[in-house]
């Protein structure tokens, strides 16, 4: 880092601090913003820091809001019966762009991971557990966490724990994703799939 | 660079970058080697439920020196049942962490090949994961040498016999009930006829036969607490990821 002013190494330093960032991109990006126009520059750091002061935690969802409870649990035009449970708030912006699911959300942010030493308390599934309790409105809810190991393994942990209480507890199909080739496709994805199959026509 | 092909175990998944995954992979012929995979967390990938954590596969490798990218891949077992029960994955991530430990990067150690793929299978299945963990890794730890002496008294020589018999971790031996054996040891402690003849199981039996045992349930927390106490003490390292067990009785949310 000598070879550049101190400013710019530390504006390399932290860049390279972001993930999926090494060193060569930290350089290249602090030499594209160096290069823009001073407002431009403003526009971004300003807003990082509105992002980094206004972003909080829906009390409902636990997604990532900007105004509590977030614009969909505060939303009449909802199905307030039915909850997608979801590992991270990148998942409800997949399932936002499919405009197919009126519900709402309950967002674990991550999932029951063993090997990386993940237990049940330390993702929001006491959240949920509490939200359910409060809310007998509930009639259904919809495990979409990853088809992972972790995923999978929460999935089921979570089913097991919403049964006492006589909550429908679905899990979203898996099987061969459009466009895809069957000959590709690995036995446990096709025996997914024949399982989850469904009457046509 | 040189095409592989070899048979192997995932012991560790990392996610790296936008899409790929660095695996851990313990195969026969190589030992623990490390491979980059490309968009395998994608959902279209070949590689997606090839290397994910536990899975048993085929793999075709690219390696450069100690530097292997993966180039094909075929599912061989993913073994679902840890899937599908949080006690059994757990059970199974905490051997692969000791396993991970203990294995040396690039050196082949097809004994702790065969150990794990035995071992996998008894954590599946068997009624008593939490039991076969135990004894997978007490096993472990006795092929890389931490073997405890079993067949005689340390003090005096004395042969095993049907008498009142001690162990002591720190020692890693037993010693017999006349006092001046194992006086210098200051963790010994009562052994019970039905453990030693349980570690005598897990030391001697061949792979196929090392999980066929079952034992009372008195003599189950004994095995369960030496292997425990004899792992932390060996590897000098303490293990939580089994302590989760105690947390996953669901609770009521009614």
């Amino acid at each position: 880092m000598a070879r550049y002013a101190p400013s710019i190494g530390r504006l390399i330093t932290e860049l390279a601090k972001l993930p999926g960032i090494g060193g060569k991109s930290a350089q290249r990006l602090a030499f594209h913003l160096l290069g823009q126009p001073e407002d431009q520059v403003s526009a971004l750091a300003n807003a990082i820091l509105d992002a980094r002061k206004t972003i909080r935690l829906c009390s409902v969802c636990c997604n990532l809001t900007d105004q509590d409870p977030c614009e969909i649990c505060a939303s009449p035009a909802r199905d307030h019966t039915t909850i997608c449970v979801v590992e991270n708030p990148r998942d409800v912006a997949s399932i936002e762009r499919m405009h197919e699911y009126k519900g709402l959300y309950h967002v674990l942010h991550g999932a029951i991971s063993p090997m990386q030493g993940v237990g049940p308390d330390q993702i929001r599934l006491r959240e949920l557990l509490a939200r359910l309790r409060q809310d007998d409105s509930v009639h259904e809810v919809i495990l979409a966490t990853n088809p992972t190991v972790e995923g999978e393994a929460t999935a089921l942990y979570l089913a097991r724990l919403l049964k006492p209480a006589g909550i429908l507890t679905t899990r979203i199909a898996h099987g061969i994703p459009m466009g895809g080739d069957l000959e590709y496709a690995d036995e446990v994805t096709l025996a997914r799939a024949m399982e989850g199959r469904r009457e046509i026509g | 660079m040189a095409l592989i092909k070899t048979k192997g175990f995932v012991l560790r998944a990392v996610p790296v970058g936008e899409s790929d995954r660095i695996i851990s992979l313990l195969t026969e012929a190589h030992g623990l080697i490390s491979v980059s995979v490309r968009g395998a967390r994608r959902a279209r990938s070949p590689h997606v439920l090839t290397t994910q954590v536990f899975s048993l596969g085929d793999f075709e490798l690219f390696a450069n020196k100690n530097r292997y990218r993966l180039q094909s891949s075929e599912l061989i077992e993913p073994f679902s049942a840890l899937q599908q029960d949080l006690e059994r994955l757990v059970c199974a991530s905490h051997l692969a962490e000791v396993m991970l430990d203990i294995l040396r990067d690039d050196l082949p150690q097809p004994g702790l090949y065969r150990l794990w793929a035995y071992s996998m299978q008894a954590i599946s299945h068997a009624p008593d994961p939490l039991l076969a963990v135990h004894a997978a890794q007490l096993r472990l730890l006795m092929e890389v040498g931490f073997a405890p002496r079993l067949d005689s008294c340390l003090g005096c020589g004395k042969p095993v016999d049907t008498g009142n018999w001690r162990y002591s971790i720190s020692a890693g031996s037993i010693f017999c009930d006349k006092p001046a054996c194992g006086m210098r040891s200051t963790d010994l402690l009562p052994l019970p006829s039905g453990g030693l003849a349980c570690l005598g199981h897990i030391r001697q039996a061949p792979l196929g036969r090392l999980f066929d045992f079952s034992l009372s349930s008195e003599i189950r927390r004994f095995i369960i607490a030496f292997s425990a106490s004899y792992l932390t003490y060996h590897l000098d390292k303490v293990y939580t990821r089994l302590d989760m067990l105690r947390h996953l009785k669901p609770a009521d949310p009614s």
